[in-house]
């Protein structure tokens, strides 16, 4: 399951096409061609928002973060300078505003959106399994601590390498696998608890 | 001898975990990829491990709904808008500050400026005469010449037109008018010659300089 191939270490003719697309769209976008803007924006909105979403755990700010990373792109899409993916390059933006975000805030973060989500959607039995699992590693994933949060996400539902982590999170390769250790030790615990629980 | 080897495993062992995650989302370099498979086949906690991390990925990949994307488009193009109105009325301000900040006479220029600037626009914008008009083959000439209106006696034919014209050195380059006039073309050294000649003519009932003479 290629998430999001790393082009660097795993040559990839689909995902170095897809590269390269993203890469000629940024470059529209820096002539101020909005219609490619429109297309990137339509391209990244599902992963960025459902990044965001766990990262901040704030369902109703994910948007204007979500458009706030958006309008940085818009900006800066001339000053690309292909070091990194387009990917690595946007996520970076998302997360440096989600933390701004937060930092704004002073109250605990507590939205259990994905909770409420699966009480609202009841299914067959399986897929009411599946999805109540599904809900019990949201609010374990939301109980680890921000940083944790971001190189969980980023690894197993977005696909990034860790060097492309170590990027987007502006910290170093080692940084990064030691909070996926602490994060997964963490997550082993609630989950066990949770399942014991049900 | 042995504690070393014992030391050795676990250091390669903790190595290998540390990658696993990412093994698990296959974005390792191969020579990564190597080193996990070779520890994986002797190492049954790492493949344990490794089966926890492809759950935990099945399970959080669940398709979530997200937002409306269209709705907030349209939203993000509002606040593309309305940021490309800030920076008009941004620049308009920093320019009227500096000219406010400089000599007394610097409205006055900046204002003389836009002036030339909107005459020359409008210069631009009116086509100058002549221009776009249809020209016949005939006109290549009739920037090098004098231009007279002709007009011949009732009667006269294409014949007698065609002597007269050659006898004059003319070309004819507009005509008949409204008025049954002719236009011709001469060369301006041969101008006076020609209209005194065209006068002479029986054919001819009036012949006059129109226009300017080119160089």
């Amino acid at each position: 399951m290629p998430l999001n191939s790393d082009a660097a270490t795993r040559p990839d003719a689909s995902a170095h096409a897809d590269e390269l697309a993203e890469i000629q769209l940024l470059r529209r976008i820096g002539e101020g061609e909005l219609r490619a803007f429109d297309a990137l924006y339509r391209q990244y909105y599902p992963r960025l928002s459902r990044f965001l979403g766990r990262v901040t755990r704030r369902t109703p700010l994910v948007e204007e973060i979500l458009n706030d990373t958006m309008m940085v792109v818009w900006r800066r899409a001339a000053s690309f300078n292909g070091q990194s993916k387009v990917s690595t390059w946007i996520f970076a933006i998302a997360y440096r505003k989600a933390l701004k975000a937060l930092k704004g805030l002073d109250e605990p973060v507590e939205d259990l959106a994905d909770d409420r989500q699966e009480a609202a959607t009841p299914g067959p039995e399986q897929a009411a399994d599946q999805r109540q699992t599904f809900a019990l590693l949201a609010r374990a994933i939301g109980s680890l601590s921000v940083d944790h949060r971001a190189v969980v996400e980023l690894t197993y539902f977005h696909g990034f390498g860790y060097r492309e982590i170590a990027e987007i999170l502006a910290c170093p390769i080692d940084t990064v696998k030691t909070r996926m250790f602490h994060a997964k030790r963490k997550l082993k615990g609630l989950l066990a608890y949770g399942l014991e629980d049900e | 001898m042995s504690g070393r080897v014992v030391q050795l495993d676990t250091e390669a062992h903790a190595d290998v975990r540390a990658l696993l995650p990412w093994y698990a989302n296959q974005t390792l370099a191969d020579y990564e990829r190597r080193l996990v498979e070779v520890h994986l086949a002797t190492c049954p906690r790492c493949r344990a491990e490794l089966e926890w991390e492809r759950q935990l990925i099945d399970t959080g990949m669940l398709a979530q709904p997200t937002g409306d994307v269209e709705a907030a488009l349209v939203r993000m193009h509002t606040d593309i808008a309305e940021r490309r109105r800030r920076n008009l009325v941004k620049w308009f301000a920093t320019a009227w500050a500096s000219l406010r900040q400089g000599p007394v006479w610097m409205p006055w220029a900046m204002a003389a400026q836009l002036c030339v600037i909107a005459v020359l626009a409008g210069l631009l914008w009116v086509p100058r005469h002549g221009e776009g008009d249809y020209h016949a083959l005939s006109a290549a000439d009739q920037g090098k010449g004098a231009t007279l209106m002709v007009m011949f006696r009732p009667g006269t034919t294409e014949a007698q037109m065609r002597l007269l014209l050659d006898a004059s050195h003319a070309r004819l380059v507009d005509g008949p008018t409204e008025a049954g006039a002719y236009v011709l073309s001469v060369p301006s050294a041969e101008s006076p010659a020609a209209l005194k000649q065209l006068r002479q003519s029986g054919a001819v009932t009036l012949a006059e300089p129109i226009g300017r003479t080119q160089p």
